[in-house]
């Protein structure tokens, strides 16, 4: 099965941060610290890890604090504000399993990851490849 | 050419000068707005250096709102550096598949989205002559500079998602900002003009405060009678009151993605902006009724926040006494305010 594209685009926005703003990728992995938040995307699970100066994109190798499921068409609608967080949430579109500490410190790890994506040149470009798929 | 297009040659001319690697908050930008029949187009090519990564230079970006049957739409188009030519002098630049030039007395306007939401051309020439405030001072030592032809005639055709609408004697406003400044810093404006149909009075209202509007660093109520400017109202002739706030039940939020940063439908646009100028014999009132909100969220250059520029739809209100004439005109009209 390939990869779903959600994980490429995560994976090369983390490889992006890291090489053109590594302020941001440090920070990036200040905020996340020893949190281990999966991602579960049509069926193939990724985790945030934070090593040596950076986060990187793995397949996860033990049970992680904060699971995150939802689907790519779910993605491309917050991607173009077509929905909110909230109401992709509410709709059971995207699914948060985890203690409430937790889930606080991935949210804040999600908005500084944001930030730097906007603020990155490859950013704009990766988004844009990745909305190309199926609304 | 028409002496309005001289004067608006000279005035408006491309600044972009040499990076400063020390600086690297240069910004520049040409705005348009035209209002013809039921649609307001806000254009907006920008060039801005990036704080972040010398390597890139610049941003480069074409903004377009559309506000049609009474709902925004629109994009914010990056353009790769090998996309952009833009040089110093005459308004010649093509950011993509947009080009604006300065010809025969009047702009040359060529917009092609690559996503198809719109393409047109436009051609607008000027009604009113040019004013300029330059070196204005803002809260971080660097000077902003603003040029405005307040009123041009719109012709030409505009295909939004395909549909072509002819534009013709429409409505059209253009400014020109340039300067050394960085998005997040403590500043913030607030901005909007009246071009009444059928009235020789065009007015413009501009002010810039500190972040938290806690001080009015400049502020400033134009006026032009057909092609002249017949007040200028300054700074301690103004003053500036803001009633209540605007309470939108959906605001479009550009780029989208910026939507996950800044969520919150709560603004602090105020549902009225009332401007009362006063001085040497002349008198002026202003209101703006705010009715509708878009957003334009821009990252902030030196820390994580962001700063949202809000397109505000709504209605103008102004009446007073200039140089012993009488006047009262209503207009719907597109006012900008910055907020954090």
């Amino acid at each position: 099965m390939p990869e779903p594209r959600l994980h490429e685009l995560i994976a090369a926005s983390l490889d992006a941060l890291h090489d053109e703003l590594p302020a941001f990728s440090t920070g990036l992995r200040r905020e996340l610290g020893e949190l281990t938040a999966e991602l579960v995307c049509a069926g193939t699970r990724r985790v945030a890890t934070a090593a040596h100066d950076r986060v990187h994109w793995l397949p996860p190798t033990g049970p992680a604090d904060v699971v995150l499921t939802t689907d790519e068409r779910t993605v491309r609608a917050l991607l173009l504000g077509h929905t909110t967080l909230a109401d992709a949430v509410w709709a059971g579109r995207l699914d948060l399993k985890g203690p409430v500490p937790e889930l606080a410190q991935l949210h804040d790890v999600l908005r500084f990851y944001l930030s730097g994506m906007v603020r990155s040149r490859s950013g704009p470009d990766l988004v844009a490849a990745f909305q190309e798929g199926p609304a | 050419m028409t002496q309005l297009g001289t004067l608006a040659r000279i005035a408006d001319r491309l600044r972009r000068p040499a990076p400063d690697p020390n600086l690297r908050t240069h910004k520049e930008w040409l705005h348009f707005c035209v209002q013809h029949a039921d649609l307001d187009l806000l254009l907006n090519v920008s060039l801005s250096d990036d704080p972040h990564d010398p390597d890139l230079g610049e941003h480069a970006r074409v903004a377009v709102l559309l506000r049609q049957g009474g709902a925004w739409r629109g994009e914010i188009e990056t353009v790769p550096p090998s996309e952009v030519m833009a040089y110093p002098g005459p308004i010649h630049l093509r950011l993509g598949q947009t080009e604006v030039r300065f010809e025969r007395g009047g702009w040359d306007i060529d917009v092609a989205l690559s996503s198809g939401l719109l393409r047109g051309q436009l051609r607008l020439e000027p009604l009113t002559r040019p004013a300029s405030v330059h070196n204005v001072r803002g809260l971080d030592g660097h000077p902003i500079n603003w040029t405005v032809v307040p009123r041009c005639r719109c012709d030409g055709w505009l295909e939004i998602e395909g549909r072509r609408h002819p534009v013709h004697d429409g409505r059209a406003y253009h400014d020109h900002n340039w300067g050394a400044f960085a998005w997040g810093r403590n500043f913030a404006w607030e901005w909007g003009y009246a071009l009444p149909e059928a009235s020789p009075w065009t007015t413009v209202f501009a002010r810039l405060n500190t972040r938290g509007h806690t001080r009015t660093l400049m502020q400033l109520l134009f006026f032009w009678r057909d092609d002249q400017l017949v007040r200028a109202f300054r700074d301690a002739e103004i003053t500036v009151h803001r009633h209540g706030l605007l309470r939108a039940r959906r605001v479009l939020k550009l780029p989208p993605v910026m939507g996950l940063i800044a969520p919150s439908l709560a603004t602090d646009v105020p549902a009225c902006i009332e401007v009362i100028a006063r001085g040497w014999g002349d008198e002026a009132t202003l209101r703006f009724t705010s009715r509708d909100v878009a957003q334009v969220i821009l990252p902030n250059d030196h820390d994580l926040g962001v700063t949202i520029i809000h397109e505000v739809e709504g209605s103008v209100h102004a009446e007073g006494s200039v140089q012993g004439e009488r006047f009262a005109f209503e207009t719907t009209a597109v006012f900008e305010v910055l907020g954090a």
